[in-house]
């Protein structure tokens, strides 16, 4: 098959007719097209007369175009065009077909549509009654011709291994010579190279025959083991090519063997342009830190993106070193105590002296109030420290003592190593039974500290510390402070590892820290940075003569399963550098010997199939001859028959064309009926919309006219809308009850359509999804101009982004040409045009309502009791009234007169004030500015002061 | 160019007679009918002489002469005075009237804006004008065929209806009117589209006119061929296939096709002009009446 790209040609010999299309163009060219020929008596009279012009007799270029397009199509269409050509065997050739298969881990993605295509592979050698070679690369077996039927078979239970294929087998064993040569070589490979061999191998199985590639569209992507990083869990996505942007992202699991599995957050990771590399960093609390036991990536799942948490995440051994030997009986108010209960949830804790820890020293050493130390002690400890250890120290009586001895950063004669700040000779008391000051809370903490994810407790405080020296560095070093700034702990990074010091003591005598919950938390947040968290992986000395057995294997699509007690144990060497592979699946091994253990190795270790160093690398490129395919989702689809419809398309356009050319086309649009049909055709599309707007003018317009009609504007939301017919109900209700107002039903009125000024006041539930059109909004204005009053309820209460003064409600202001508003005070005419009222709720309380602002110069004024004076003058009803307190739905009742919506707690008026502002808000918007009438001033006086 | 004759009707009496009842029983009465309507609306009658003579009108009395018969005398006339009248008429006789009717394919032909081809609107208009004739009791004849000389009664009516309705089997693509001597005395009116080559047209209009005898040219036209309409590109062919013309932008060839249509009709009104004829224009898409109208006021009868 003669293919271009992902596109194949059944007949290519045909596109060859394609030469034709030139020569074709040149015949159109040249011949013009058929004129009509009519009878005509007076052709006497147009003998002889020339054309102005003769450019028509050439047939214009794009119908030639439209001509040489549908040839073409044809042509191309009778080739038998295939997008994505399938596998095709070469149908020379007698021998088997070797079908390499790298059924590793990077196959497993696309492992369905791999196998699809092998087994298609296979059947056509079936038909064809070839012999097939199925080579799984990943199995490390050298397979022998078979019947095509016992190859499908094999195929069929095969599934991808969870390790890399083994391509320097397939090139050692294809070199010895024992097979018999293929007569071509489909290889299903997965994109990556894998070793030198990968690249070799190609160029050999190139040299064996015919030779397919077969490769996904995008490689597998990895994972590397996660790491912590400055408390957070680091783990690197490897990726084969680095072109391009890209994305992943990465599932964090918990659970072991025999637990459930939970997934404890998700990273997402970005790929630079040209980087291999991406990062996906986890900021996870530290108990779930530990926690961690897999990692995952979230597409394309395989054994090589998943990545078992080895021990660095595991728990964190400790060591509390308390120097004060306590009695049993006092043991239980001791800091080794605090510090021991403490620390349980983070780390395996011992109690040891100083000697024994420095002897083998664990991840992390907490100090309570040890005071000076030896040389040695010393010398140990700041090596132990500069090599990644994790030193937590607490102030105490002792540190206090030795911080006035000369040893101990007295004064400004040295620094110590092991205090992260000087300190100042002498602490401070507060909140003694001789100090002035009450004990002092905690501060805020370091947003950039460990403790950043705490929030101090009121109730923590603190007593007694020591102080540190004022310095120009302090600021990096303080990680918690007391509310009046003193440091409450700081720390200092040295070498590999950190100091950090609590400047109280470690037990409840300096402060109440110790028996909070933070402490707990804090000591939890200063074990993330406990470097490594665990010893060094043991060596391959320690390792030499154990036996280790597979407890939680990963398998081939990144799952992991239990593993078998049965199968054979793997010797410790192995694991010391190890190279996983079919002898040495991934996963999570655990010591299966009944040696003697020596103290604190390791009981379980994790074998990944990546580790922080390694990369992936792309596919060779294919040595010249191999047919280089994608295996993609994308299925071959023969396109011929589409290609040849759009010819006949083309060519039924091309008759219009010419029939309109000639002008034959326009003589029989002129006839009569055509344009009838046609006008009749257009009439119907316009019809329908243009009906349906215009008929309802009339009976509503009598219909709103003959009774005060209350309208609301619909906002096309038939919850609002319904919300709002029922809040008119409902407080046409109440008018009619109440006052002499006896509204009409009420109408739902579309601003673009409806006309408005049949209503004397609009409700206007403004939905900020649904803003209505420019062209609703003009109208609107012009209604507000002729004197409509429009109720703006924006229904989001008095906070929240949908109250009155929001930027929402400006822009309808300005579109509106709405005069500037002021919130409605105690003077305004809407506060007593029917019940005198101070505030106007709805649903919500709360909010200011707003209606044009008073004209300068006409301030309320107060008078001497207090009270409004309700003397000014302001001949204008404002044309729009803004709120947010939802008053519809105040309002609104249902069919039985039953309000629709609670309100308020039971009891409360607020529904009543509710409908007062409603009935107010009408006769404000039908009597106008009639109750500003000074007449009624004395008597409104009267009544408020009782 | 003398017009082909029409199929002509067998001699003897027997087939004569046998077409002659065909034609009554075919395509004559509607013709006849139909060309009886359109006359209705026309007072006809013999023509009088504006002289004393053998006639049914008063024309004068004059004083009786010598040699007058006394039944000559009008009686009642004389006793009113002393001298004797005599009762003159008014010399009334019959005209002769030749009509050719352009018979040749350019005439049979119809576009969509016209309900009738111009060679049957030319066939109704002769057949009215020899419905009025006969009913004036003038004589009239068909020029071109054998019904050329010119007779009277409703006998050379029905030879008028049966030449005119008669198929063609051959017909020439355009018709000129026949250089044939003419009667002395009389009218004649030329019917036809005169759309045929300028020499042969011509020629036979100016000897027609040249004889000293005054008659009409009546110019049937389809309204397409006044209007010109046509776009894009197209060949135009006469009817009989003769002519033939190609285009590809048939609209620009308007103005000048109207031109020269102009021009034809200036040529045609000087001709007439020249030998004290008419010219009478019509149109397939008017009405007929019209054109008989005027055919009849030319004629003199109005």
């Amino acid at each position: 098959m003669f293919t271009l790209g992902a596109l194949g040609f059944v007949n290519p010999w045909l596109l060859s007719g394609l030469i034709a299309l030139p020569v074709l163009w040149w015949l159109l060219r040249a011949i013009p097209p058929s004129p009509k020929i009519l009878a005509f008596p007076g052709v006497r009279l147009l003998l002889g007369l020339e054309d102005p012009e003769r450019q028509a007799a050439k047939t214009p270029w794009w119908l030639l175009l439209l001509r040489c397009l549908a040839l073409a199509a044809v042509i191309i269409g009778f080739a038998g065009p295939v997008l994505n050509p399938s596998a095709r065997l070469v149908p020379a050739g007698e021998g088997p077909v070797l079908i390499l298969m790298d059924q590793g881990w990077a196959s497993a993605p696309d492992w369905r549509a791999r196998k699809a295509a092998a087994l298609a592979a296979v059947d056509e050698a079936a038909r064809e009654g070839r012999q097939v070679i199925l080579w799984l690369a990943a199995e490390g077996r050298v397979p022998t011709p078979v019947p095509a039927e016992a190859a499908r078979a094999a195929l069929e239970a095969t599934r991808p291994a969870p390790w890399a294929p083994d391509h320097s087998h397939v090139l050692d064993a294809l070199n010895s010579d024992t097979l018999p040569d293929p007569a071509q070589t489909i290889w299903f490979h997965d994109g990556l190279s894998h070793g030198e061999a990968t690249g070799q191998l190609a160029i050999r199985l190139a040299g064996l025959g015919p030779l397919r590639l077969v490769g996904p569209q995008t490689a597998a992507k990895a994972l590397t083991p996660p790491t912590l990083d400055d408390g957070r869990m680091v783990a690197d996505v490897l990726r084969a090519d680095s072109a391009g942007a890209g994305t992943a992202s990465v599932i964090a699991f918990s659970g072991g063997p025999g637990e459930p599995e939970r997934r404890l957050g998700i990273a997402s990771v970005e790929f630079g342009p040209g980087s291999d590399k991406g990062e996906a960093r986890f900021d996870l609390p530290p108990e779930l830190l530990g926690r961690v036991s897999r990692l995952a990536l979230t597409e394309g799942a395989s054994a090589g993106g998943t990545a078992m948490a080895g021990a660095g995440l595991s728990p964190i051994s400790a060591a509390v070193i308390d120097p004060v030997q306590e009695t049993v009986v006092a043991a239980l108010t001791s800091p080794a105590h605090f510090l021991g209960q403490a620390l349980v949830p983070w780390a395996n804790v011992k109690t040891a002296s100083l000697e024994q820890v420095l002897g083998d020293p664990p991840g992390v050493i907490v100090l309570a109030d040890q005071g000076d130390f030896t040389d040695q002690e010393r010398a140990g400890l700041i090596a132990w420290v500069e090599g990644g250890g994790l030193l937590i120290r607490f102030a105490g009586p002792r540190l206090a003592a030795a911080v006035g001895e000369g040893g101990l950063g007295a004064g400004a004669v040295a620094e110590d190593d092991l205090l992260p700040v000087r300190l100042r000779r002498g602490g401070r008391v507060l909140g003694g039974a001789l100090a002035w000051g009450a004990p002092k809370t905690l501060g805020p903490f370091d947003p950039n500290g460990p403790f950043r994810r705490l929030t101090p407790p009121a109730e923590v405080g603190v007593r007694t510390q020591v102080l540190a020296e004022p310095s120009p560095d302090l600021a990096g070093k303080v990680w918690a402070v007391l509310d009046d700034g003193t440091p409450m702990v700081t720390a200092n990074k040295l070498g590999q590892g950190h100091v950090v010091l609590f400047h109280v003591s470690a037990d409840s005598d300096w402060s109440s820290l110790p028996l909070s919950g933070l402490f707990v938390e804090m000591l939890g947040a200063l074990m993330t940075l406990a470097p490594g968290r665990t010893p060094e992986p043991p060596t391959a000395e320690e390792l030499a003569g154990t036996l280790w057995r597979g407890a939680l294997m990963i398998g081939a699509d990144g799952v992991p399963v239990p593993g078998s007690d049965l199968g054979e144990p793997v010797p410790g060497e192995r694991l010391a550098v190890p190279e996983p592979g079919r002898d040495l699946p991934p996963g999570l091994y655990r010591r299966a010997d009944s040696a003697a253990r020596a103290v604190g190795s390791a009981e379980s270790m994790v074998v990944n199939l990546f580790t922080a160093v390694d990369t992936l690398a792309p596919f060779p490129p294919a040595p010249s001859g191999a047919v280089v395919e994608t295996l993609g989702g994308v299925e071959a689809r023969k396109f011929g028959a589409e290609l040849i419809a759009l010819a006949v398309i083309l060519g039924a356009i091309d008759l219009l064309a010419t029939l309109w050319l000639s002008g034959r086309l326009t003589g029989h649009l002129r006839s009569g009926r055509t344009r009838a049909a046609a006008g009749a055709l257009a009439a119907l599309a316009l019809a329908a919309p243009s009906a349906e707007a215009q008929d309802v003018d009339g009976s509503r317009a009598v219909a709103a006219t003959a009774e005060t009609t209350l309208g609301y504007v619909m906002t096309g939301d038939a919850r609002i809308d319904r919300v709002s017919e029922r809040g008119m109900v409902g407080l046409g209700y109440a008018l009619a009850r109440r006052t002499a107002v006896e509204p009409g039903p009420p109408m739902g009125v579309d601003p673009e359509v409806d006309e408005l000024s049949l209503f004397p006041v609009l409700y206007w539930p403004l939905d900020a999804t649904a803003l209505p059109s420019e062209d609703a909004l003009q109208r609107l204005a012009r209604y507000l101009t002729g004197g409509g009053m429009l109720v703006i309820d924006t229904q989001g209460g008095g906070s929240g982004a949908n109250r009155a003064s929001g930027p929402q409600m400006r822009q309808i202001a300005r579109a509106l040409n709405l005069p500037p508003l002021a919130p409605v005070d105690q003077d305004h005419v809407l506060g007593r045009s029917f019940y005198l009222l101070a505030a106007f709720p709805g649903r919500w309380r709360g909010g200011s309502v707003w209606a044009e602002a008073p004209p300068p110069g006409t301030e309320q004024r107060v008078g001497e009791s207090g009270l409004p004076q309700f003397d000014r003058v302001d001949d204008n009803v404002s044309p729009v009234i803004v709120g947010s307190a939802d008053w519809a739905s105040a309002w609104a009742t249902d069919e039985r007169g039953a309000p629709m919506f609670p309100i308020g707690r039971s009891g409360d008026n607020q529904r009543e004030m509710a409908i007062r502002f409603g009935i107010n808000l009408v006769m404000y918007a039908l009597t106008g500015n009639y109750k500003s009438d000074q007449v009624h001033a004395p008597a409104v006086l009267e009544r408020l002061g009782q | 160019m003398a017009l082909a004759p029409a199929s002509r009707p067998p001699r003897d009496r027997a087939g004569w007679l046998r077409r002659d009842a065909e034609h009554i029983s075919g395509t004559l009465p509607p013709l006849l009918i139909e060309a009886e309507r359109l006359v209705t609306s026309l007072m006809t009658g013999v023509h009088g002489r504006r002289r004393a003579g053998m006639g049914e009108t008063f024309w004068q009395y004059r004083a009786a002469h010598s040699g007058d018969p006394y039944s000559l005398i009008d009686w009642r006339r004389s006793a009113r005075s002393d001298r004797l009248y005599v009762r003159e008429m008014e010399w009334e006789a019959a005209e002769t009237m030749m009509l050719w009717c352009d018979r040749s394919q350019s005439m049979d032909f119809r576009s969509e804006l016209a309900p009738r081809s111009k060679a049957e609107r030319a066939r109704l208009l002769s057949m009215a004008l020899g419905v009025l004739l006969a009913r004036g009791g003038e004589r009239f004849g068909l020029l071109g065929t054998e019904a050329e000389e010119p007779r009277t009664g409703e006998r050379q009516l029905m030879r008028w209806a049966g030449l005119l309705s008669a198929e063609q089997d051959t017909a020439p693509d355009f018709g000129a009117p026949p250089m044939i001597a003419m009667p002395r005395v009389g009218r004649a009116v030329f019917i036809s589209d005169f759309m045929g080559p300028r020499d042969q047209v011509f020629p036979s209009l100016l000897s027609a006119a040249g004889q000293g005898i005054a008659g009409i040219y009546l110019q049937i036209l389809d309204p397409v061929e006044e209007e010109f309409p046509y776009k894009g590109r197209t060949r135009f062919e006469s009817v009989g296939r003769e002519v033939r013309h190609e285009t590809d932008q048939a609209a620009a060839l308007r103005q000048e096709y109207l031109h020269r249509l102009a021009e034809r009709r200036d040529d045609l009104a000087r001709v007439a002009r020249r030998a004290g004829w008419q010219l009478i224009l019509h149109r397939t898409d008017e009405s007929p009446r019209t054109a008989l109208l005027a055919l009849y006021a030319g004629l003199g009868g109005g």
